[in-house]
C-alpha cells in the first residue's frame, strides 16, 4: 500500500468515520523463550530512520504491563542503541539514539499512554518520554548518535547484530493503537493523544500532518495472524513466531 | 514517591558503589544492570538515571538531571 490519505480514509470509514475510533482489541504476545516468543518486526522503514541528534520522530502507544519488564518498542542491538521503550525494575528504561534514561514507574495491568519523542528545542535535539495522564516529561536525555540499521520491533529487540535477537529481553505486554510520527511531540501533543484517556483516531490529531504510520493492533480488516497493518503508511508488521501473537479483547483504559 | 533529600544522597551513593565495582565492558549492559540494581533497592520510588555516553565507551550518569557520577574510559 502506498502511504497516503485515501488508504487511511478507507479505514475511517470501516471504523465509523470522521473521529468515530471503533477498539475493541489489541495485540499481545506470548511465549517462554527468545527463539520462540511472539514479536512483530517492522523492518527498517526509510521515514522511520532518523539521525535523532538533527531529526525529530516520534513514536506513540498505548500499553499494558503484564507482570515481566522487557521491551516494547525498540530499534537496536547490544552493541549500539538507536531507539527502545521497554521497562526495568517497573519502570521505563529509554534509548534515544544511544543516550539512556530511566524514569516513571509503570505498575502491572494497567494501561498507559505513552509518547516517546525527540524534539528540536532551541537548536538542541533532545529525547523526551510522556506517560499516563501528564503533559511532563518523566524521562529526558540529549539525542545521542549511534548507528542505524537495526529492524524496528515490538516486544522483542535485535541482540549483537541484526540477525539474531536480544536473550530474555520480551515484555510480554498488550500494545494498542501503536503511531509513528516524523515531527518532536510536546506534552500537549501528548495529552491529545491520551484523549481524556480514550484512544483517538490519530488521522484527527492536531500533527496528523506528519503521522508517518499507525497501527489498529488487532481492529483493522488487515492485521491477520502474520501481519500488523498499517492504517496510513505502507510499514506493516510481520509477525514472528505467529502462535504466540493475538489480538485479544483487552483495551484501555 | 518521589525521592526524598535522605533518598537522592543514598541513591547517589548506591550508584557511585556500583560504578566503581563495576567490571561490564559493554557500556549499555553495565548501566542497565546498575538501574536495575538500585530501582530494586529503592522499590517504588519516582526518579530519572540517565546516562549519556561518549564513543570511548565512558559515560556520566544524571540523577535527577543531575550529574552524580561517571564512569571513565575502560
Amino acid at each position: 500500500m502506498m502511504p497516503g490519505a485515501a488508504h487511511a480514509f478507507s479505514k475511517l470509514i470501516a471504523a465509523g468515520g470522521g473521529g468515530a475510533w471503533a477498539n475493541a482489541k489489541s495485540v499481545r504476545y506470548a511465549g517462554v523463550d527468545t527463539a520462540g516468543v511472539g514479536r512483530t518486526n517492522f523492518g527498517q522503514p526509510a521515514a522511520w530512520s532518523k539521525t535523532l541528534n538533527s531529526q525529530e520522530l516520534t513514536v506513540t502507544f498505548w500499553f499494558r504491563r503484564n507482570a515481566r519488564d522487557g521491551m516494547l518498542f525498540a530499534s537496536r542491538s547490544d552493541s549500539n542503541s538507536y531507539w527502545q521503550i521497554s521497562m526495568s525494575g517497573g519502570a521505563l528504561v529509554c534509548y534515544f539514539g544511544g543516550n539512556f534514561a530511566s524514569g516513571g514507574v509503570v505498575a502491572d495491568a494497567t494501561w498507559y499512554p505513552v509518547t516517546m519523542t525527540v524534539r528540536n528545542e532551541s537548536g538542541t535535539y533532545v529525547g523526551r518520554t510522556y506517560l499516563g495522564n501528564s503533559s511532563t516529561s518523566v524521562l529526558n536525555a540529549n539525542a545521542g548518535t549511534d548507528a542505524l540499521a537495526m529492524d524496528f520491533l515490538l516486544n522483542l529487540r535485535r541482540g549483537s547484530n541484526n540477525t539474531n535477537y536480544s536473550i530474555g529481553a520480551w515484555a510480554l505486554s498488550n500494545i494498542d493503537e501503536l503511531a509513528i510520527w516524523n515531527i518532536g511531540f510536546t506534552g500537549t501533543d501528548h495529552l491529545e493523544f491520551r484523549n481524556g484517556g480514550t484512544p483517538m483516531n490519530p488521522t484527527t490529531h492536531s500533527k496528523a500532518a506528519n503521522l508517518i504510520s499507525a497501527y489498529r493492533c488487532g481492529d483493522d480488516a488487515g492485521d491477520t495472524a502474520g501481519t500488523l497493518n498499517d492504517v496510513v503508511g505502507s510499514n506493516d508488521g510481520t509477525h514472528e513466531n505467529t502462535a504466540n501473537v493475538s489480538y485479544p479483547s483487552a483495551v484501555p483504559p | 514517591m518521589a525521592l526524598t533529600q535522605a533518598d537522592r544522597t543514598n541513591v547517589t551513593a548506591k550508584l557511585l558503589e556500583l560504578l566503581d565495582q563495576s567490571t561490564d565492558t559493554n557500556p549499555r549492559d553495565e548501566i542497565e544492570r546498575i538501574n536495575l540494581a538500585i530501582r530494586t533497592q529503592f522499590p517504588g520510588r519516582e526518579f530519572c538515571l540517565a546516562a549519556e555516553f561518549r564513543p570511548d565507551g565512558s559515560y556520566d550518569v544524571f540523577l535527577e538531571g543531575v550529574k552524580a557520577g561517571a564512569r571513565r574510559k575502560r
